[in-house]
């Protein structure tokens, strides 16, 4: 028994207590006031069935605008204490045949769960999510085309699976749903059929993945696997660097003063990911370097230059919403001369939203779902329509006698038949002194 | 410029636009702007067809072929490999065409404007007009002879509803307009049973109505000369100029050989077909006449077409046969010799003979009988003998209408057929002799009836059918290009004729109206403050709009004083005082069409009687005296009747009140009439023959010798070029000058009217017989009542009273079926209708009254009952669901 | 983690105890508010078989069953109010006049 089924167990006798109390009492005000309660636990188990959302809307709606609607009804037409307990006077077999009816009911469902097929006892696991990024400059043809070696294309199988038929260097594919567990990856030359890479890789369930092709001589996949917490995430895919170490770089171009100041940052390997940094608010000019050799950058005074020993992460930065996390490799570009240098991509494939978040649930609605939206939208327009045709009572044309009252003057009882359109009050209603000619103002 | 020719479903399109817009909005629009749309509208087709002409000009002559892609496939039906596109051609002779018909056109529009100022249908009028232009393009341009009889049948309803545009004029008068509209349509219908006989026939024997395939070259001997540089010089002498002709002729035997090595594959789906060159030319396809005769100017051109690369040509070799259109193929099977076959190209053969209809007949038989049906069918839209009657009564309608449609345009369509269509008259002489002597024949008929009219438009009717038939005997004699050429200069010179008619009519009956006026200004008519304007003579503008009182009114009788007619040349005399630009314009275009020299018909005319010569005294050609007999005598005619009416109209004395009083027309009608004239005098220069004198004082440095024929050349196949004899030329204008002599022997001075109102030469005891056989227009019309009319109107009072009445109506429907049914209906009513039927229909009713009531019962009404029986329901459901789950 | 079976019991539950109402009861809107409840027990089978199948189709049907009864309540409690001004009362008993 943990914590949560002795939750849920507290919340389900709440709400089977709140229902039948509305069935039973007397006053229509107080069945009210337990069905709103009903649905404020309705709306606690939806939370605890990953439906956040859900549970808002829930409370909004249901337990507000919808039942206050009742409690206004109720309260107009004074309804409070009409008719309670069964018509059995007329109907006398009803009670019996409506007990049996919903036992009955309740029986072949509960047989149906516990005596069938369904394994109603945990959600079904999720599949893992994996993309691929090519970072391997090595894995480039032999052929020269223009000067500049041409691009090896590959074809990327996953579980014997093609994934993307022509991978070549620096491409990113999307998210991919893969079953949990070990999982083959193939990397075969498109040209000579090659195979360059064949791995496996351990996936777990729910979990969301990064797997980075790299290396000079010995090329693999690294994987990375989706930070936490929000913040960008550097990866080092250049196997020039063996670590790589971040800092901020003060100063302009020909300033003597020019320097990469260490932020603090643990420095990172080859094939591995940095813990999610975190960045001031002012806009650092932050950079990834060798540690240990180009501190002193004052020398340099080349903007290219400058981008052979440093690459600036800091440009990926302004571009980052609030709580988002972004993850960046540092890949490899050519010089000019041929020559590699290094060089930083963010990557942007989108993974999967987690399950019943309010982005799923909106961009289900006003993407796959947006013709029903519209559809609802139109009912209750429709409905609205609907109500105020139903209780519009044409022009309201006061008798000739009743022109002469004055409103103010009128008892609460007087307005609420008024409004209903029945004269039963009007009896009880004070008398006030009828004048014989027309108020001047009215 | 090439793309040019891509404008080619705009010359369509406008006009129709203009019509839609006349027609729609067209009541809402004032005059100014529905002319302006109407007359802008065909003003710019002139333009797109300048467009067409400088594509052709640009691109060596080489036809186009435009398949709008909306429209493409047009009729397709597979079963039959009946596959019609809407593809228009964009040739020399089609352009030659558009360029005259929208030159006119536009200035017969705007003339229009000022004619038909006042009518209460005028923006209706623009849009008939418009409507004619867009029908007429279509039937220029079109490249198959389905488009062609579309746009025929369209300018057939054009012409029918503007003749009787005045149908509801007053006092029997529309009664008679509508008369002669249905007249024409009616003549027009059994010439179009002529030409869709022809196209039945077309398709059966070639399996296609396209004139030219897209990828077809029309003359490639041409084609291959001029890109070997320079055309036509080789017309040196008489004798060359013939063996040319021959080495023209037979240029298709020498194609095989001779062009096989300019041979490039062209994409069958392309429209416009260009390419680069592939080297100076060959093409020696003309024979030995033409190698060593070009001039320096033909060298010339000879570099510098390969200097600018020209395009490529293609000799149609490596076509196979059902590649070729039905010119192509007539022209292959007609050079077969019996028994032997060609390759379709699918692997059939094809030989001389064809089963048409059930019948066997050789492929020569088939093309007599179409060029046969074809000729009906000229007959009837270029009113020729014997269905020309129609033309003469078409002068009902408005006088631009007469001058566009019944003059200029629509009435050579039949002609211009013809030409598109030489290949079958260049192979079936017989067909080409009856030709000659159908339009020989009415040339002649036709001039001497003018000659007793006294309508002035109906003359002009009359003449119009008289050159007409100039043009169908040059045809007849092969004389395709002249044929071409009189057509041009006929359009222009009849046109200003019939706009200077309608200018002298309308100046009557303004003058007529002056008169009228004057005699009732104070005897207290309505509207004479309205006619105060006219005191002044007023023919300015504002005048003009005082006189807008409805003017179905004005081309009244004015029937309570006289039985005035304007159009009646009794009634006019001395009026070149009066409107000196109408009298000046008319006489150049009498001057002109009576042949004078230099004007327009001169040239025209002599190259139609000088092939004539060249068919008969060299060819040998039976047909060739015959034209140039009956030819000779029109021509004589023509100048005498033309110097009747000019006489009678514009000079002598004023023989009624009305002419005392005639205005000059309003700018709008005498521009026209101005550049009309101008044209009429120069257009004759586009083909001036060779050794005519001209050259030698540098007239063909404006024009060229032979251009338009050389022109036409490059689309039709069998066009050769004229030459000038001089003693022809020599004998034609001395008969004009002595026909203009004795006209005015006959009607100078005042003589034109005796005192009691007759016709000198029906005064003249001696002529009288005949002037009164051409006063009666030959009894035609008579002869046709008699023939045809009475016969017809027998069998169809026979059809409707005994056939109709009697037997369907009286005896089948009333007795046979009405009585017959009431018997079985009495029979059926009472055992069957009262028992069975109505039995069960209210056994039924019984049994569904009684299990309603069972059934009532169980809707209590009660919300809870309801919900009961739901539940039931659901409950029932769930447990039928989930029993096989609980159950395994 | 709880099981899904117990939310569909619950469910279940909460369901027959709708049914009880709306066809026990009197009082019109107490029955309204039964079917409501009904309504609700169908909504947390729905999100509950949602969480089960790691599918978010059942969180959106339950958006849309929730969008329907406030249309239908609306609907519905005007209706009651029209009839209560005719009728004066809204006893569902005492409205039986589609009665065949």
């Amino acid at each position: 028994m943990t914590v949560e089924i002795l939750l849920f167990m507290a919340v389900g006798v709440v709400t089977i207590v709140t229902a039948a109390m509305m069935l039973l009492s007397q006053n229509a005000v107080h069945s009210a006031l337990f069905l709103i309660v009903n649905f404020i636990g309705v709306a606690f188990l939806y939370l605890m069935l990953e439906a956040p959302f859900l549970a808002m809307v829930q409370i909004a709606v249901y337990a507000g605008a919808i039942m206050v609607l009742f409690l206004f009804v109720i309260m107009l037409l004074g309804a409070e204490k009409t008719g309670a307990g069964a018509n059995l006077r007329r109907f006398p077999w009803l009670a019996p045949v409506a007990v049996t009816l919903a036992v009955s009911f309740i029986i072949s469902v509960g047989a149906a769960l516990t005596q069938g097929q369904i394994d109603a006892q945990a959600p079904e696991a999720r599949d893992a999510q994996v993309r691929f990024v090519h970072a391997a400059p090595i894995a480039m043809s032999e052929s020269v085309e223009g000067g500049l070696p041409a691009n090896r294309t590959f074809v990327l199988r996953v579980n014997d699976e093609v994934i993307d038929e022509s991978f070549v260097f620096g491409d990113e594919t999307e998210f991919v749903e893969v079953a949990p567990g070990l999982v083959n990856i193939g990397l075969r030359a498109t040209a000579d059929g090659q195979d360059l890479v064949t791995t496996t890789l351990e996936l777990t369930a729910n979990s969301v993945q990064t797997a980075v092709l790299a290396g000079e001589e010995a090329i693999s996949f690294y994987s990375v696997a989706q930070p936490d917490t929000a913040g960008l995430t550097v990866f080092n895919a250049y196997p020039a660097l063996p670590a790589l170490a971040f800092g901020d770089l003060k100063g302009e171009l020909f300033d003597d003063a020019r320097r990469i100041l260490p932020v603090g940052a643990d420095e990172v390997a080859f094939g591995t990911a940095s813990a999610p940094l975190q960045y001031p608010a002012d806009f650092p000019n932050w950079v990834a370097y060798a540690p240990g050799s180009i501190e002193d950058v004052s020398r340099i005074t080349d903007a290219a230059e400058l981008r052979d020993v440093v690459v600036r992460i800091s440009e990926f930065l302004p571009e980052m919403r609030y709580n988002e996390d972004a993850l960046v490799v540092i890949g490899t570009e050519r010089r000019p001369d041929g020559s590699l240098r290094p060089t930083a991509t963010r990557l942007d494939a989108a993974s999967l939203e987690p399950f019943g978040s309010v982005r799923t649930i909106g961009g289900m609605l006003f993407i796959d779902y947006l013709l029903p939206f519209q559809l609802v939208a139109m009912l209750l327009l429709a409905a609205m329509v609907g109500v105020i045709v139903i209780t519009y009572r044409g022009e309201h044309v006061p008798k000739p006698s009743r022109a002469t009252r004055r409103k103010v003057a009128r008892p609460l009882t007087s307005v609420i038949a008024s409004q209903t359109g029945s004269d039963l009050a009007e009896d009880d209603a004070p008398k006030l002194p009828e004048k014989t000619e027309p108020v001047a103002g009215d | 410029m090439e793309n040019l020719a891509l404008l080619a479903p705009l010359i369509i399109l406008l006009p129709s636009v203009g019509a839609f817009i006349n027609f729609v909005w067209g009541p809402k629009l004032d005059e100014r702007m529905s002319a302006i749309i109407g007359t802008v509208a065909s003003g710019s087709t002139f333009f797109v067809a300048l467009g067409f002409l400088s594509y052709l000009t640009g691109n060596y002559f080489e036809p186009a072929i435009i398949d709008p892609p909306l429209l493409d496939g047009w009729i397709r039906i597979g079963s039959v490999n009946l596959d019609i596109p809407w593809q228009q051609r964009i040739d020399t002779l089609s352009v030659t065409m558009c360029l005259f018909v929208t030159f006119v056109g536009t200035f017969i529009h705007l003339y229009a404007a000022g004619y038909m100022h006042g009518d209460k249908r005028f923006s209706r009028f623009f849009a008939y007009l418009n409507m004619f232009l867009a029908f007429m393009l279509i039937l220029i341009t079109g490249n198959n002879l389905l488009m062609m009889f579309v746009g025929w049948e369209g300018v057939g309803v054009c012409s029918y509803l503007l003749i009787g545009f005045w149908w509801d004029k007053s006092k029997g008068e529309g009664i008679k307009n509508a008369n002669a509209a249905r007249k024409a349509f009616i003549a027009n219908r059994v010439g179009d049973f002529g030409v869709l006989m022809a196209i039945f026939l077309c398709f059966w024997t070639f399996g296609t109505l396209d004139f030219f395939k897209a990828t077809e070259v029309v003359n490639p001997s041409h084609v291959a000369h001029l890109a070997e540089g320079g055309h036509g010089e080789e017309h040196g002498s008489e004798t060359e100029e013939h063996g040319a002709e021959e080495g023209g002729e037979h240029g298709g035997e020498a194609e095989g050989e001779s062009l096989a090595a300019q041979t490039v594959a062209l994409a069958s789906d392309t429209t416009i077909e260009e390419g680069e060159t592939t080297g100076g030319g060959e093409g020696d396809g003309h024979g030995a006449a033409t190698e060593g005769d070009a001039h320096g100017e033909g060298e010339a051109h000879a570099a510098e077409g390969e200097a600018h690369s020209g395009p490529t040509y293609l000799d149609n070799s490596h076509l196979t046969f059902s590649q070729l259109g039905m010119f192509g193929q007539a022209e292959k099977l007609m050079k077969l010799k019996d028994g032997e076959t060609l390759d379709r190209g699918d692997g059939t053969q094809v030989g001389r003979t064809f089963t048409v209809g059930g019948v066997t007949m050789d492929i020569g038989t088939i093309v007599s009988l179409i060029a046969l049906f074809m000729l009906l069918g000229a007959a009837g839209k270029s009113a020729q003998i014997p269905l020309f009657v129609w033309l003469p009564d078409a002068m009902a309608g408005p006088t631009p209408v007469s001058a566009l449609i019944h003059a200029a345009t629509m009435v050579t369509a039949g002609v211009y057929m013809m030409v598109r269509s030489n290949t079958f008259f260049y192979f079936s002489p017989e067909v080409s002799l009856f030709v000659t002597i159908i339009g020989g024949v009415t040339a002649l008929l036709a001039g001497f009836m003018a000659l007793g009219q006294w309508d002035i438009k109906r003359v002009l009717a009359y003449s119009t059918v008289s050159q007409l038939g100039f043009m169908v005997a040059a045809v007849g004699i092969g004389a395709y290009a002249a044929a071409m050429f009189h057509m041009i200069t006929h359009a222009f010179f009849k046109a200003l004729l019939f706009l200077g008619s309608g200018s002298v009519i309308h100046g009557m009956e303004h003058g007529h109206h002056h008169l009228h006026d004057h005699g009732h200004a104070k005897g207290g008519h309505g509207h004479d403050d309205k006619h105060g304007a006219h005191d002044s003579h007023g023919h300015d503008a504002h005048a003009h709009k005082a006189d807008a009182h409805g003017h179905d009114d004005k081309h009244d009788d004015h029937g309570h004083d006289d039985h005035f007619d304007p159009q009646d040349m009794r009634t006019m005399g001395g009026l070149w005082r009066r409107m000196p630009i109408t009298f000046v314009t008319y006489v150049i275009g009498a001057a002109a069409l009576a042949g004078l020299w230099p004007l327009a018909g001169f040239w025209s005319k002599d190259e139609i009687l000088a092939d004539s010569w060249v068919a008969g005294v060299f060819d040998g050609k039976l047909s060739g005296y015959i034209a140039l007999a009956l030819l000779l005598v029109s021509a004589f005619l023509t100048a005498f009747y033309m110097t009747r009416q000019v006489w009678m109209v514009f000079f002598g004395e004023p023989r009624h009140e009305a002419a005392k009083h005639v205005p000059e027309s309003v700018w709008q009608m005498t521009v026209p009439l101005i550049v009309l004239a101008v044209f009429s005098v120069f257009i004759g220069f586009i083909n001036i023959p060779t050794d005519s004198g001209l050259a030698a004082i540098g007239f063909d440095f404006i024009f060229g010798e032979h251009l338009l024929t050389d022109w036409l050349e490059y689309s039709v196949l069998h066009a050769h070029v004229g030459i000038f004899r001089l003693e022809i030329a020599a004998i034609a204008t001395a008969l004009g000058f002595a026909a203009i002599f004795l006209g005015i022997r006959v009607y100078g001075g005042n003589r034109a009217l005796t005192p009691d109102g007759r016709d000198p030469l029906q005064a003249n005891a001696a002529t009288r017989p005949f002037w009164s056989l051409a006063n009666a227009r030959m009894y035609w019309d008579e002869a046709y009542n008699l023939l045809f009319i009475r016969p017809f109107q027998a069998i169809a009072k026979f059809v409707a009273e005994v056939i109709d009445w009697k037997f369907w109506h009286d005896y089948v429907h009333d007795d046979v079926i009405g009585k017959g049914f009431n018997g079985a209906a009495k029979l059926l009513s009472k055992p069957v209708d009262q028992g069975v039927v109505d039995g069960s229909v209210r056994g039924v009713g019984r049994l569904v009254k009684w299990f309603s009531g069972v059934l009532r019962r169980s809707q209590t009404g009660y919300v809870r009952v309801y919900a009961v029986a739901l539940l039931v329901g659901v409950v029932a459901v769930v447990v039928l669901m989930l029993l096989p789950l609980v159950q395994s | 983690m709880v099981p899904t079976e117990a939310f569909v019991i619950l469910s279940m539950v909460l369901f027959a105890m709708g049914t009880l109402g709306v066809l026990l009861r009197r009082n019109a809107i107490i029955v309204f508010m039964s079917v409501e409840l009904m309504l609700n027990s169908a909504n947390l089978a729905l999100v509950a078989f949602s969480r089960q199948w790691q599918n978010a189709d059942g969180q959106l049907f339950t958006f849309f069953v929730m969008t329907v009864a406030a249309a239908e309540v609306a609907v519905g409690l005007a209706i009651m109010v029209a009839i209560f001004r005719t009728k004066q009362s809204i006893n569902i008993d005492e409205l039986h006049l589609m009665e065949g």
